[in-house]
């Protein structure tokens, strides 16, 4: 029973719950401290992103709702060179996003799919949301080449050393982009952006951007950019989280996912960015 | 003033205003006051019972949690936990589904206890866990796609809104898979030690909100001298989940129960699986043909 001055209007919206405040915004797992006489709260849970190595990572995945108020909580790491962490409040969870050139991360509801590998390979499809909303399809050889857009977008198809990289489908949790032949792949944007992928062979080489995102606030995240490199393979940018910009690639080291699921650039040192839980009440 | 979005909870999705009336463990009727048209429910399915094996059974499912509005009714359904299976040679029982009106949360799958596949969960819950027969490993199943459609874990370690159920193994170190993690946690897998002087030790059951029941160890080296234990049934948020049994060479290694939402998963002893705690929790998988645990009870909680 939630106490008379923390009461919700009737008319909800659709993500931050109208007549509620945001009342704690928890970035590790642990214990949760819920006033006494609330016994329900409003949650948005995000995963943590996927990291590369070489094709971007998939962003985390978002869920919302009601659910009872419990004393304890789960928040996803980033992944490094893997799938992201998944987050879970009482019965809201989201899952992490694809990482380390998975095809397929089969990691909880809502997570973008990582990009495919350089060899041509089909990139992950989306993952189907928390309610039901279908994901991406996933860039496919000969084509479409990029992920399709869904509520996880899709992972791009891998290029090799006579393709370049595509781009992860957009979503709310963008899909990663994939590296290949000079120019790498940019990451899907959405409320959480995926990883740009690497540019590879010989010549001046460019990674791929990371994906923007949308903070619930409604601020404007971008994606990290992508390496210029003449002299070696080229990093992908890292993509924004729901709290966070993407960092920006660096010669062959890639940029890190932001706060709040962003997914890893594609390169070495891959990392996405941590998952988040806020908790209205 | 007539009823309308603005000041009618019933019209949003939010349960706010709104008291915990009843809270019901039983199947039957269910008295609302006759002004009450519309009530939230709360159900949670019955967890699934571990599997039998002459060798390691699997551990059961975590059953569902659905929440939502729906029109009042005078009937419900509570989905009971699945019932022990003993012998050595039977799959365990799936739980039973949870329904009020149009609110519905599965039963958690069964654990393995032989080379037949046992079905998937549904509606929400977990996947049970595989088993080990005749040294041979045994996949666990998928959990079912969820009340608000969040999709299926695939069976074997994996997160979904229920668990995946751990993966059996046979070898000279067991290595079975623990169960998925999620709102409702998938069963662990059985292991097995095929060299004697191996230790074995079954599959932690999935943790979540609700957490899935453990699988069971045995070792089938020649003279065998390994420790099996159990794996622990996995913990929920609210209550833990029971420890495996230990200490000794296939006159223990059962799985313990899974934590429910409404109290803790029990612990095994000797061949015998922990019961999964009531409010939904997975049962022991059971080892050396002993009786499994049985699943929690599922329950409803009405608002209004």
């Amino acid at each position: 029973m939630q106490s008379g001055s923390v009461t919700p209007f009737a008319n909800t919206s659709f993500i931050a719950p109208n007549g509620l405040q945001l009342r704690q915004t928890i970035q590790s797992s642990g214990s949760v401290s819920i006033p006494a006489g609330i016994t329900w709260v409003y949650a948005i849970v995000v995963g943590g992103g996927g990291g590369g190595p070489s094709a971007g990572g998939g962003a985390g995945g978002l869920s919302y709702g009601w659910t009872l108020a419990s004393n304890t909580c789960i928040v996803g790491a980033g992944g490094s060179a893997s799938n992201g962490g998944y987050t879970r409040y009482g019965h809201i969870i989201a899952g992490g996003g694809g990482g380390n050139n998975q095809f397929a991360p089969a990691n909880g509801p809502g997570a973008g799919a990582s990009a495919g590998q350089d060899t041509l390979n089909s990139g992950g499809a989306g993952i189907t949301g928390y309610y039901g909303q279908p994901g991406g399809t996933a860039g496919a050889n000969p084509s479409p080449i990029s992920g399709g857009i869904g509520w996880g977008g899709g992972g791009a198809r891998g290029g090799n050393a006579s393709n370049a990289g595509s781009n992860g489908g957009n979503g709310v949790s963008g899909g990663g982009g994939s590296g290949g032949l000079l120019t790498g792949g940019n990451g899907g944007s959405g409320i959480i952006g995926g990883g740009g992928g690497y540019g590879s062979t010989s010549g001046t080489r460019v990674g791929g951007n990371g994906g923007n995102g949308i903070g619930i606030d409604g601020t404007i995240y971008t994606g990290g950019t992508g390496a210029t490199n003449a002299a070696g393979n080229a990093a992908g940018g890292g993509g924004a989280g729901i709290a966070g910009n993407g960092s920006n690639a660096s010669g062959t080291t890639a940029g890190a996912g932001g706060l709040g699921g962003g997914g890893g650039g594609g390169g070495t040192s891959s990392t996405g960015g941590a998952g988040i839980l806020y908790i209205y009440y | 003033m007539s009823a309308n979005i603005y000041n009618n909870p019933s019209f949003s999705d939010t349960p706010y205003g709104l008291k915990l009336q009843q809270t019901i463990t039983s199947s039957g009727s269910v008295t609302i006051p006759s002004n009450i048209k519309r009530v939230y429910a709360v159900c949670i399915g019955g967890g699934g019972s571990g599997g039998s094996s002459a060798q390691a059974g699997g551990g059961g499912g975590a059953g569902a949690f659905s929440a939502g509005w729906t029109y009042a009714t005078n009937t419900c359904t509570v989905g009971s936990g699945g019932a022990t299976v003993t012998g050595g040679a039977s799959n365990g029982n799936p739980g039973g589904a949870t329904i009020y009106g149009m609110v519905i949360a599965g039963g958690g799958a069964a654990g393995r206890g032989t080379s037949t596949a046992q079905a998937a969960g549904i509606m929400g819950g977990a996947g049970g866990g595989g088993n080990v027969d005749t040294a041979t490993g045994r996949a666990g199943t998928a959990s079912g796609i969820s009340y608000t459609g969040a999709p299926s874990a695939a069976a074997g370690t994996n997160v979904g809104y229920g668990g995946g159920g751990g993966t059996g193994n046979s070898g000279t170190t067991a290595a079975p898979g623990a169960g998925g993690a999620g709102v409702s946690g998938g069963g662990g897998g059985g292991g097995n030690s095929t060299t004697a002087g191996n230790a074995a030790t079954g599959g932690a059951g999935g943790q979540g909100l609700i957490g899935g029941g453990g699988g069971s160890a045995f070792n089938s080296g020649a003279s065998p001298t390994g420790i099996t234990t159990g794996g622990a049934g996995g913990a929920g948020d609210k209550f833990a989940g029971g420890t495996g049994s230990g200490s000794g060479t296939n006159t223990v290694g059962a799985g313990g129960g899974g934590g429910g939402f409404i109290a803790v998963g029990g612990n095994a002893s000797g061949n015998t699986g922990g019961t999964g705690g009531d409010g939904g929790g997975g049962g022991g998988g059971a080892n050396n043909s002993g009786t499994s645990g049985a699943g929690g009870n599922g329950v409803l909680y009405l608002y209004y």
